[in-house]
């Protein structure tokens, strides 16, 4: 315990690396306390404790335009470096798609996606909705009446709108969506009945669901999940499975050799128990997909969410 | 178990010698983060807690609880002393504060706003160990025609309240809201005014314009303006720190504050920002000295201290009750809970005793602690003031660096920095008040949001804003406000303009 | 012209002149940016635009309004500060070397470090605030930011390298 401590300070203060050898140089293309922080802070943590990679890791906290900031000094700054790695993962595709001038994602090396993170759909207690149909039922009548509520334009929540709403025949752009900041305002004015329905991660959803005060009515994995009692949209005659993904990309130019390496040492971590539980915590599965696999699942997430946000009108 | 003994039993926890000493680090901690623009609470825990997870749930949490208090005692003492609010809920604290401070009632003014802070804390977790299931119903009653009710009436008191001419003052809240729309559009993704600068695509940070508005401001105009005679130490004056009539003067706004900080602290888009302005609207209103107002009347630091840390203890409603963290630093908690397998929420109170009254009363024992710390320190911190001008400012400026610096490492945000230093050089030579502009800033973006929210939701009849009592009372408020000093304001100015002319 | 009311008058009528100005092409500028935005929005009926529009356009009112004061005769005066003397004339030269001392650091820090990137601003700052001993502000400067670099980067705040262009 002592010695985890000691290694939580050295990680911590992230620039005096410099008395280890060799430590991975990390970017990750958001504020400090994050999705993508903490994931990869995460990551590397664990590799560490597990000893597969014990040169230390020096981070640097880089937000701004949606991740695009971070991913372009990464992209110009690292070229050919063995131990540069960045933390990535769905939100940041949307953006470089929204941002004008972005360095494309590809540009990187692909090394791993290691976590899923899925949504729930949520209705008010009262509400008439019991199901997914009597939503898209009243989408087709009057999508103005559905006061649709999620998290920002643009994001995985507001994909997964407009992916619903295209599979019940309405255009994607005609949803009255309600872009949120946070979950909790998101959540609590849903169970305040100030919105009709609301895309949210399903474990922001659960507490209030448990208090009875909101009904998952969906969720928008492919299969059910454990902790949540709700059918998927699948099983609910919509034909969307969407999650929050996050992973690790290195830098361009990167060896192969070093390419290799990183995938299997995160592999292997990702195997443990301990990394499972940890994710476990705050509603995250452990999703390992490594090297060119998870080079070609992002350009499938590419190719299937540019049409969606082109009809939201959010990309360009 | 009684509340009375779950309490009991949480305090004789927190009493232990080696949780008092956690509670000792919390609070230094806290406090020294919290002098530090943009540094805020929510950012130092985050970096706690991978050391914190060896430690008990009890001690990390009062190390938490420490920090966040802290943080809102170091904030106001930075704005007190030189002017430059460490967050933005201390930010009307500079207003009084600092006036106070120029005139040698430095300490008092540290005082009465540790005591407040302290009392206002106290009562705030009171109510939170009494009635927090109750209390948390109010976030569900705020939707968006509330919040944008609320914002409308925060608007009105910062234009009727702050600044000599009301003309300038709101130009000072439009520039903020000017502010406020550069970046990206949230409902719709769209830039506005960003001039196709990528890191104007998040807008700019409140942390860059309070510190230049009000820091390097101040170190512009100082300087261009330099006094020749040989500075005057500034003395403190009386030999305790607070006189039996600051006492008389403090209380009622400490309670007043309390009353009006709770509450919004439980809304989710409640922030600190908006009690402390109001608490301050209301002491101008209620004083009997209404003209020490803008010259260091000290029920206006006590009021807006009171309000911005019972708002912190109000926070702590709808995430232990709800799990719903309703702040940046709410949700850095939320996550610690989950680090020890714990989820907030209506079972925690049952399922966890120990813990839940363990954090209650650490928020007690970090009150007291920082008011043991802060008392004699205030008359350290006064001595702040006795650095040699040069080095003063200079001190500041590199303070500001790194608030800034130490965000993004970006260069494009120090000559933001720089450019709206100028700015803020620019409204202290025409006398324009800088506290609304940055109320434009922070309140705008809420206002616009809830706006549009609010007319979407309800396709576009205007009458939503006004549908529900509780809207329809706040806007009635924000009416009242605007019209009632108007009708005397322009009585007198009438007078002034007059004589200006003439 | 060297007399003290000749090199006062520019700064005043700029003075007078200038908040009205400033203000109203401000709002003007908003306007020619909320000019491109969409106006309306499904649902809500008011779009992105709304609001700078609106923010243009009482800018630019405002404007207006400080003018017709300034027109009939109306000063803005500078605000009491503690430690600015308002009866002289301003100071280009305490101006400009402080804010030499606010700018230097945008283009240095990110090549020289905080540290003494801090320091040069320190620096400035003592001159611009009439302390004529450079060398000895500059060292006292180091060792402030230094020691600033060394507490804050400890409480894991980033602060970059300690001096990049030396690789540390």
């Amino acid at each position: 315990m002592l010695r985890r401590t000691f290694i939580s300070i050295a990680m911590a203060v992230s620039v005096s690396g410099a008395a280890l050898a060799e430590p991975a140089k990390v970017m990750v293309p958001a504020g400090a306390g994050g999705g993508y922080d903490t994931t990869t802070r995460l990551a590397l943590g664990m590799l560490d404790k597990a000893g597969l990679f014990k040169d230390g890791a020096v981070f640097t906290n880089k937000p701004g335009a949606g991740g695009t900031l971070g991913l372009g000094e990464f992209i110009r700054t690292s070229k050919g470096q063995d131990n540069a790695l960045m933390g990535m993962g769905v939100i940041l595709l949307g953006s470089i798609m929204a941002t004008k001038g972005s360095l494309p994602i590809t540009d990187t090396t692909p090394i791993a996606r290691l976590t899923f993170e899925y949504n729930g759909l949520a209705v008010p207690t009262s509400s008439p909705f019991k199901t997914v149909k009597d939503l898209t039922d009243a989408l087709k009548a009057n999508p103005g009446a559905v006061s649709f509520g999620g998290g920002s334009a643009g994001g995985v929540d507001h994909i997964i709108a407009g992916m619903i709403a295209r599979s019940a025949g309405v255009a994607p752009a005609r949803i009255n969506y309600i872009a949120y900041g946070g979950g909790a305002e998101a959540v609590t004015q849903l169970a305040g009945g100030k919105i009709a329905v609301l895309v949210s991660g399903a474990s922001e959803l659960k507490g209030l669901a448990d208090a009875g005060r909101v009904r998952i009515i969906a969720v928008t994995s492919p299969e059910r999940l454990p902790e949540v009692e709700a059918p998927t949209l699948k099983e609910s005659g919509v034909d969307v499975a969407m999650g929050n993904w996050r992973g690790i990309v290195g830098a361009p130019g990167m060896s192969a050799t070093a390419q290799q390496n990183w995938v299997e040492r995160l592999e292997r971590m990702t195997a443990q128990a301990e990394w499972k539980a940890e994710l476990a915590k705050s509603g995250l599965q452990s999703a390992f997909l490594g090297g060119s696999g998870f080079g070609a699942f992002i350009a499938e997430e590419n190719a299937r969410i540019r049409p969606i946000l082109e009809e939201l009108g959010v990309a360009k | 178990m009684s509340v009375l003994d779950a309490l009991i039993h949480g305090f004789a926890v927190a009493a232990q010698p080696m949780n008092l000493l956690w509670a000792l680090v919390g609070c230094a901690l806290g406090t020294a983060i919290g002098v530090l623009p943009g540094i805020g609470p929510a950012l130092t825990i985050t970096l706690l807690l991978p050391v914190t997870v060896t430690l008990s749930p009890t001690a990390a949490f009062i190390i938490f609880a420490g920090v966040f208090y802290g943080a809102m005692y170091g904030g106001s003492t930075t704005s007190i002393l030189i002017n430059t609010p460490g967050e933005s809920g201390s930010m009307i604290t500079a207003l009084e504060g600092n006036k106070m401070a120029k005139n040698g009632r430095g300490a008092a003014a540290l005082a009465t706003a540790a005591i407040g802070s302290f009392v206002a804390g106290t009562i705030g977790t009171m109510l939170l160990t009494v009635a927090a299931p109750a209390i948390s119903e109010i976030a569900f009653v705020f939707g968006p025609a509330e919040y944008f009710a609320l914002a409308v009436l925060a608007f009105t008191s910062v234009s009727v309240v702050l600044g000599t001419s009301i003309l300038r003052g709101l130009v000072s809240l439009f520039f903020g809201l000017f502010l406020a729309v550069i970046g990206t559009d949230f409902q719709s993704g769209l830039p506005r005014l960003t001039l196709s600068v990528p890191e104007l695509a998040d807008g700019v940070g409140i942390t860059i314009v309070l510190v230049a508005m009000f820091a390097v401001g101040e170190i512009l105009f100082v300087a261009s303006r330099l006094s020749r005679e040989p500075q005057k130490l500034i003395e403190v004056k009386g030999r305790i720190a607070m006189t039996r009539e600051d006492w008389r003067r403090s209380w009622k706004p400490w309670l007043r504050g309390a009353a009006i900080g709770f509450p919004i602290g439980v809304m989710p888009a409640g922030g600190s920002e908006i009690p402390t302005l109001l608490s301050y609207t209301l002491e101008r209103r209620l004083s009997e000295n209404p003209e020490e107002f803008g010259h260091g009347a000290i029920e206006g630091v006590a009021g807006p201290e009171a309000a911005n840390n019972a708002a912190v203890a109000g926070v702590m409603v709808p995430l232990l009750t709800l799990g719903l963290p309703t702040s940046a630093t709410a949700a850095v908690m939320l996550a610690a809970f989950q680090n020890y397998g714990l989820t907030p929420g209506p079972t925690l109170f049952t399922s966890n005793p120990e813990l839940v009254w363990g954090v209650i009363a650490s928020l007690y024992i970090g009150n007291i602690m920082l008011l043991v710390l802060n008392l004699p320190m205030a008359r350290v911190w006064v001595k702040l003031l006795a650095i040699p001008k040069p080095h003063l400012y200079a001190g500041i400026l590199i303070f500001s660096l790194v608030g800034v610096w130490g965000l993004s490492q970006s260069w494009v945000d120090l000559l933001i920095l720089g450019l709206l230093g100028l700015v803020g050089y620019g409204f202290r030579c025409c006398s324009v008040p800088i506290a609304p502009a940055l109320i434009g800033l922070i309140l705008g973006p809420m206002a616009e949001l809830q706006l549009r929210r609010a007319l979407a939701i309800g396709q576009g009849d205007p009458l939503v804003l006004v549908s529900s009592p509780v809207a329809a009372i706040l806007l009635s408020l924000a009416l009242a406000l605007l019209l009632f000093p108007l009708l005397r304001f322009w009585r007198q100015r009438s007078q002034a303009d007059l004589v200006k002319v003439a | 012209m060297k007399t003290s009311t000749g090199s006062t008058a520019p700064a005043q009528r700029l003075l007078r002149w200038g908040l009205p100005l400033a203000v109203a092409g401000l709002g003007l500028a908003v306007l020619a940016d909320a000019a491109r935005l969409p106006l309306t929005q499904a649902y809500a009926g008011i779009g992105p635009g709304f609001f700078v529009l609106a923010v243009g356009l009482v800018l630019t009112a405002l404007g207006g309004a400080l003018g017709y004061q300034v027109a009939r005769g109306a000063r803005f005066e500078a605000e009491e500060t503690e430690g600015a003397d308002l009866t002289r004339p301003m100071s280009w030269a305490g101006f400009l070397t402080a804010a030499a001392g606010v700018f230097l650091p945008v283009g240095l820090i990110g090549y020289a470090g905080f540290p003494l990137a801090g320091a040069i601003a320190y620096a400035f700052i003592t001159r611009a605030y009439g302390s004529r001993r450079p060398l000895p502000d500059l060292a006292i400067g180091l060792v402030v930011s230094s020691v600033t670099w060394f507490a804050f980067t400890k409480l894991g705040v980033q602060l970059g390298g300690f001096f990049p262009l030396g690789g540390l």
